[in-house]
């Protein structure tokens, strides 16, 4: 069940005036945590499985962590519990070429049928989450839930659970353990995220990716198809993945419950440390401060104080690294945050201005900056490294007549999906206060929702990872 | 809260223009659609029977047809299959297709064809024929029209009325934008994709879609990479409700194909391809090999004939150029493995 189709909004309804009818904040979260379970054992019942039990576990380890703070072993199995069953789902399948093979030569012959591991859908969102938690309670800034179906709620919180946003516990919990009333302006404040968020999906994403995914299933695509088809899919991924935010959020708000925003207009930025403010910025900020900050501490005490290289360097690499890992078991991924890294690294050591105001001033660092954001779109996207290197030394630029047409066909959607965002832009910075203005713009993407709602909804590509 | 700050409010407006629009807009389409409303609730087959092989079928005269999608086109090698059988034979393997063209196409061909055949093999996957809404919609909806009309009720309740959700039924007969949006969605292509294409080199949006066609043609995509992309696609084919066979039975083709036949005096083969997503029988799900064994039981029991994939025909995932169609070395060794079934079936007639 995708939250973009119609039976999703049923069930959320239904939910809905369930959570506000029942009484007390109890009884709501009761409702919550059923309705949760419910909606993911509709799209993963093994998926279910795992997130309880394991919740469970690191829930009782969390509890000791508290009960027995000098014993650190609690905090290590926990944090092994989660870090392990990620790799067992995500990472598994990746290797188990190698594992056949090794096995082979012990002359066991395993066939890779019954080795094969499903991610269960969700799963690389709510460990990450996990782990906040329990680095947030080792480093004593957080006190652990003393109620198992309260923490499960934060856990496998709906409107969060497949593609975050990743939310710490500091955020979520203290709302979790409020009373909420109903007010208007929960809705005020739902249904135009939830109208962006089903545009930007239906009409954007789901339009962009049927040539997109094309191009990139092609042997041989010609240099500009390539390219062009690049940055479409930059609009596509944001508008996908923005889309699930917004849904999250508008849902979240309804339930009279604040989540975090992830995306801040990021085709705007000029640097890497200005695109990963925003772009993904719950996991940046993650990133940031479970694996840089402390890597650069460590650093800085192991240098004593001095701005080394390897202290400049390494912490944006490993977090990267990381990054690239997280999002999936392919070499694409871990040359994309390998890319991404260095592009850090690169940048802090280049002496630059800070606070740049203006259009002008910023343009510079723009034109240098997107086209390298694009390659790093380019290394994510493609089927392999391999079939990259073929295309951008081999393939000819233009093509035939056919690729030629269906290279316009992609620029023309490239240019029109951009100046929907460039709409968007405008209208938020510009036009906040023409209230007539912004009622037209969303009646409009309500309209155009209508016509492209379709049969079969497309999966998030940010689901998968 | 008095009446005015009500419909200030930033939702009553917009509101207000949302339905507007979406009035203006349902009576631009149900002028078009001659004021019928309700609405029939299933989409609109406009221009009738536009292609068909009724000519094709009269004026070859073939004996034996096979019908299936594109793993037809590269399992099977029909010359040799037509001189070793010496059939007149003609193959129809349209890219896309499953059991709700294959009905159209005995429906409307060949059950119509001065000449009927003495055979129709239908070869398919897995639980294809039992699945009736598998590829009738978005761009199969386009070939289905190409084939089908509004006067084929058996085609638009199995396909299109039965499998749907309440909410989308609804939506279907009372609002009109919701029901006619794949003609919308037509327009503003038709209108967007030409933008740079006709001034710059003159293609308009007909000719758009040949580029696309020829561009996107199945034999230039990565095998491997389309190979993901057929089993995420076909793992619909394989959830639980799909391989309850009694359960799907009768709201499928099946029955319907058979009966045209059996009316028509043409003997019906299916015949199951094979993938390599598993490698032998004992591969095979528990639930999907209980749905081919009910299959089997049943279109037996309604004399028709029923060829299983053979895990040891000799062919191995080598000879599969990706999740689904052989490569020349899979079709060589498939057509013989056929041909020999063929003639002995044909043989015990």
């Amino acid at each position: 069940m995708q939250i973009t189709n119609l039976n999703f909004y049923l069930f959320f309804l239904i939910v809905l005036c369930l959570y506000w009818i029942v009484p007390r904040r109890r009884w709501q979260n009761l409702v919550l945590l059923v309705s949760g379970l419910l909606f993911y054992l509709w799209i993963s019942p093994v998926g279910v499985l795992i997130l309880t039990l394991t919740t469970f576990i690191e829930f009782q380890l969390a509890k000791r962590m508290m009960s027995a703070p000098k014993d650190k072993r609690h905090f290590w199995a926990a944090l092994c519990l989660n870090i392990l069953v990620l790799f067992l789902f995500k990472y598994f399948n990746f290797f188990t070429p190698a594992v056949e093979t090794a096995l082979a030569s012990l002359g066991l012959r395993v066939d890779s049928g019954v080795i094969q591991l499903a991610l269960p859908i969700g799963l690389s969102f709510y460990t990450l989450r996990r782990i906040s938690y329990l680095v947030d309670i080792h480093k004593r800034t957080l006190t652990p839930s003393a109620n198992f179906p309260e923490y499960l709620l934060y856990i496998s919180f709906f409107p969060q659970l497949v593609s975050g946003p990743i939310d710490r516990a500091s955020a979520l919990l203290p709302q979790l353990q409020q009373d909420r009333m109903w007010k208007f302006e929960h809705f005020d404040s739902a249904w135009p995220l939830i109208v962006s968020g089903l545009f930007k999906k239906i009409v954007i994403a789901d339009n962009l990716t049927i040539l997109v995914d094309k191009v990139f299933m092609l042997l041989e695509p010609t240099g500009s198809q390539l390219v062009i088809a690049t940055v479409a899919f930059s609009i596509q991924v944001l508008a996908d993945f923005s889309a699930y935010t917004d849904l999250s959020r508008g849902l979240a708000h309804l339930l009279g419950i604040q989540t975090s925003r992830n995306f801040n207009n990021p085709f705007l930025a000029i640097s890497p440390g200005d695109f990963w403010n925003r772009w993904h910025i719950t996991l940046s900020e993650w990133l940031r401060d479970y694996i840089f900050f402390p890597l650069r501490r460590a650093w800085l005490r192991k240098s004593r104080g001095r701005n080394t290289l390897a202290a400049i360097v390494l912490p944006p690499l490993a977090a990267m690294l990381v990054s690239g890992v997280w999002h999936g078991a392919g070499w694409n991924y871990i040359l994309w945050g390998a890319f991404h890294g260095l592009m850090l690294a690169v940048y802090q050591l280049i002496p630059s201005k800070k606070g740049l105001k203006g259009f002008w001033h910023k343009l510079p660092g723009w034109l240098i900056f997107t086209p390298l954001i694009q390659f790093s779109w380019m290394l994510f996207r493609s089927p392999s490294i391999a079939w990259l290197g073929n295309i951008l030394m081999h393939s000819p630029l233009i093509g035939s007549a056919d690729d030629l047409s269906v290279t316009l066909v992609l620029l023309t959607l490239v240019i029109f999906y951009g100046l929907v965002y460039l709409v968007k832009f405008l209208l938020d910075t510009y036009f906040q206060n023409r209230p007539i203005i912004q009622s037209v713009s969303y009646s409009i993407a309500a309209l155009l929702i209508v016509i492209f709602l379709s049969e079969a909804a497309r999966d998030f590509i940010y689901g998968q990872f | 809260m008095d009446s005015s700050n009500r419909t200030d409010h930033p939702f009553t407006r917009f509101l207000l223009f949302f339905i507007t629009g979406l009035v203006l807009l349902s009576l631009l389409v149900l002028a078009k659609r001659d004021w019928e409303y309700p609405l029939s609730g299933h989409p609109t087959f406009e221009r009738g029977v536009r292609r068909n092989y009724l000519n094709d079928m009269n004026n070859l005269r073939p004996e034996l047809v096979l019908l299936g999608d594109s793993t037809l086109n590269w399992g099977v090698d029909d010359k040799v299959v037509s001189a070793a059988t010496g059939m007149k034979l003609h193959k129809i393997g349209i890219q896309g297709s499953a059991s709700a063209l294959w009905y159209l196409l005995i429906k409307n061909s060949i059950a119509q064809a001065d000449f009927k055949p003495e055979v129709v093999a239908i070869f398919f996957r897995d639980t294809m024929l039992t699945d009736p809404a598998y590829r009738v919609y978005g761009e199969y909806f386009l070939k289905i029209d190409e084939y089908g009309n509004d006067a084929d009720e058996t085609l638009i309740s199995k396909a299109y009325n039965i499998p749907r959700s309440l909410p989308d039924r609804f939506l279907m007969r009372f609002l009109p934008v919701y029901a006619e949006r794949s003609t919308i969605q037509g327009w503003i292509n038709g209108w967007l994709q030409p933008l740079l294409t006709q001034p710059v080199n003159g293609c308009d949006y007909v000719c758009v879609e040949y580029a696309k066609a020829r561009v996107f043609n199945f034999v230039r995509l990565n095998p491997a990479v389309y190979s993901w992309d057929v089993i995420s696609t076909e793992s619909q084919l394989y959830t639980a409700d799909k391989l309850l066979f009694d359960q799907q039975f009768k709201d499928s083709f099946l029955p319907d194909i058979i009966r045209l036949c059996k009316r028509n005096g043409i003997k019906l083969v299916l015949v199951r391809l094979g993938t390599n997503r598993f490698s032998s029988r004992a591969d095979e799900p528990f639930l999907l090999r209980r749905y081919l064994v009910r299959l089997e039981e049943t279109v037996k029991a309604a004399g028709v004939a029923y060829m299983d994939w053979d895990y040891e025909n000799g062919i191995s995932a080598s000879d599969f150029r990706d999740s689904v169609h052989m490569n020349a070395g899979g079709r060589e060794i498939f057509t013989k493995v056929f041909v020999k079934d063929l003639i002995a079936l044909l043989e015990t007639k």
